[in-house]
């Protein structure tokens, strides 16, 4: 262990607890809506509210998430390596499921209908 | 030996002990990587990789010129891409690899009197989780998606890279105790 060791190695933590601090300013609300994307085009949405099963269904393979209780998740997959599958639940907006083999992943946003019912009331 | 004339003959002559060693070398990446992937890191998080192939590259641009080192590193990127990768996984290694190498040179070029393998190693282990963050942002092409990775993969990177620099370290010690190669 060399003096540039330490340098090198203090650098790329403070480039990681940078990056880190910056995910963690980014307030998280839970609720809203899940967008999957498939090869980062839209596929469908689901509402976060209602439980229910959504099949993802591309020509590489498909996935099976979950809505349940205000969480979606990845409860099956055909893919190999099943890392998604492993990956835990999300309900906040912000957050984000990802099955690399099949491009496919899930991002949960802000609830547009719920901006216009506010205004509505 | 016709072959050994043959390869000396072939283009740039290389000289046959040093193919040997390249390739010897290769082999031992594509091992490491295959290893690699019956240590299940990634419960949790998905693509933390101990990155074992890097000690190999550590030790390849301490030994050979960086043409071979590069050389080394293509070659095994594209044989495990064959062997045991997908068409996605080849491009997170391809990104991957290429960047951490050419961070490693450099880091080894300005630095070589301040730094050992471990800096060395960091650095690759640093790019070669960049170079994956790229890529996954540009096939999800979602900011947000990489950005939610960037933090972690970069902090166990640095576990990761100390972990293999070390290692490269250990490795350096017992070549030079056999004579196998001089070291650059």
């Amino acid at each position: 262990m060399r003096k540039a060791d330490i340098g090198i190695i203090i650098l790329v933590v403070i480039i990681g607890i940078a990056g880190w601090s910056y995910t963690l300013t980014q307030t998280f609300q839970s609720g809203g809506t899940a967008h999957i994307y498939v090869d980062g085009d839209l596929y469908t949405s689901v509402n976060l509210d209602e439980n229910q099963t959504v099949e993802v269904i591309t020509e590489a393979g498909s996935n099976t998430l979950e809505v349940k209780d205000g969480y979606i998740d990845m409860i099956s997959a055909t893919c190999r390596d099943q890392l998604c599958v492993h990956m835990k639940h999300i309900n906040k907006q912000g957050e984000s499921i990802v099955c690399l083999p099949f491009r496919v992943h899930v991002e949960i946003e802000a609830d547009q209908e719920v901006e216009v019912d506010a205004i509505s009331n | 030996m016709p072959y050994q004339t043959d390869a000396q003959n072939f283009g740039k002559p290389y000289s046959p002990k040093k193919l040997v060693l390249m390739a010897l070398f290769v082999a031992v990446a594509l091992v490491l990587s295959y290893i690699e992937r019956l240590i299940p890191l990634n419960f949790a998080i998905p693509g933390v990789k101990l990155g074992l192939a890097n000690v190999v590259t550590c030790i390849a641009l301490y030994t050979f010129r960086p043409k071979d080192t590069l050389l080394i590193v293509l070659v095994r990127i594209f044989l495990v891409g064959i062997f045991i990768g997908s068409a996605t996984s080849f491009l997170y290694s391809f990104a991957g690899g290429t960047l951490s190498f050419i961070g490693m040179l450099i880091t080894l070029r300005l630095l070589k009197k301040y730094v050992s393998a471990i800096g060395v190693s960091v650095v690759g282990a640093f790019l070669h989780n960049l170079g994956q963050v790229i890529v996954l942002g540009i096939i999800t092409s979602s900011l947000s998606v990489a950005l939610t990775y960037f933090p972690i993969l970069i902090l166990t990177g640095v576990i990761t890279g100390v972990v293999v620099g070390s290692s490269a370290l250990l490795v350096f010690r017992y070549m030079k105790h056999f004579k196998l190669i001089q070291t650059r």
